[in-house]
């Protein structure tokens, strides 16, 4: 495959131009993948409303039916339902986890095994999260394992 | 489908703890002992019941490490009431103080070894899992 970068003017839209001969999962899935990364999402804080990107979110969790996002060192409170959520970075590198969870595979620095057969994801900013046995099987499958 | 697999997953592992303890029970049994020929038979009823109850004691995840804690020791306790029933129906043991030690360290020797086997099998897939991060990281 060969790639090819230009240098726009200034003010010019950023564009991506995909040449195919046909339309494979593969290139569907580098599509999705440039689609969700560059959206950002409204998060709400005590100061107002920011726009956060999805690639700076270590994990959004469902608490109490409010969904928040982690960065590494902030929470954000989304509006959208941890469903919703998993169906916008589908094919991003967030994953459900548990059912109150859904983690960024980028930010995950380790997987570390626990007693009760489940697993604990070490998150880079040290935070570690559980993954719960019935979602391994689909990590492993977006990993490639 | 998700409480099946989890109680195939106990009937598994449990199944394969009591039949290590009985094979160790025997050993240490008079020669005179005989072993009931239905033994085998016993053994896989007794896995079953309590997977069981552990399936419906897990099926709700603990969220937090102290929960998780609390439900395995009151699994535990439960664990070691259906044992002794358990083993009184069968005849593996009698209504007797040694006989219920007996059976209460069992039931600690196969909690040991489902979670010996729990850890491995976490252990394998956090391997797979490690080195597929660390792929996409070169």
């Amino acid at each position: 495959m060969k790639i090819t970068i230009e240098t726009l003017p200034d003010g010019a839209e950023e564009e991506i131009i995909i040449r195919s001969n046909s339309l494979d999962s593969e290139l569907m899935e580098l599509i999705y993948a440039l689609k969700s990364g560059r959206s950002k999402l409204a998060a709400y804080t005590e100061d107002g409303i920011v726009r956060l990107d999805c690639r700076d979110v270590y994990y959004f969790e469902s608490v109490d039916n409010k969904v928040y996002a982690y960065c590494e060192k902030n929470v954000y409170e989304i509006k959208q339902k941890l469903y919703e959520l998993e169906s916008i970075y589908e094919h991003s590198d967030m994953i459900r986890i548990s059912k109150a969870m859904i983690v960024n595979v980028e930010k995950i620095s380790k997987i570390v095994p626990m007693f009760n057969g489940r697993l604990e994801a070490v998150l880079g900013n040290g935070e570690r999260v559980v993954i719960s046995r019935q979602y391994v099987p689909e990590l492993k499958k977006k990993l490639g394992v | 489908m998700k409480f099946f697999k989890l109680f195939l997953h106990f009937f598994s592992t449990i199944t394969l703890g009591i039949t290590l303890v009985c094979g160790l029970n025997l050993m240490t049994a008079s020669e005179f002992y005989v072993v009931p020929k239905y033994i085998l038979l016993q053994v896989a009823a007794a896995g079953a019941i309590t997977a069981l109850v552990s399936a419906i004691a897990f099926y709700k995840e603990p969220k937090t490490s102290k929960q998780f804690w609390i439900v395995n020791a009151i699994h535990y306790v439960l664990m070691c009431v259906i044992m002794i029933l358990i083993g009184l129906w069968f005849g593996w043991l009698s209504l007797e103080l040694k006989g219920i030690l007996s059976m209460v360290i069992s039931v600690a020797l196969v909690y040991a070894i489902t979670f010996t086997l729990n850890y491995l099998l976490a252990k394998k897939d956090a391997d797979e899992i490690n080195k597929a991060l660390q792929r996409r990281r070169k």
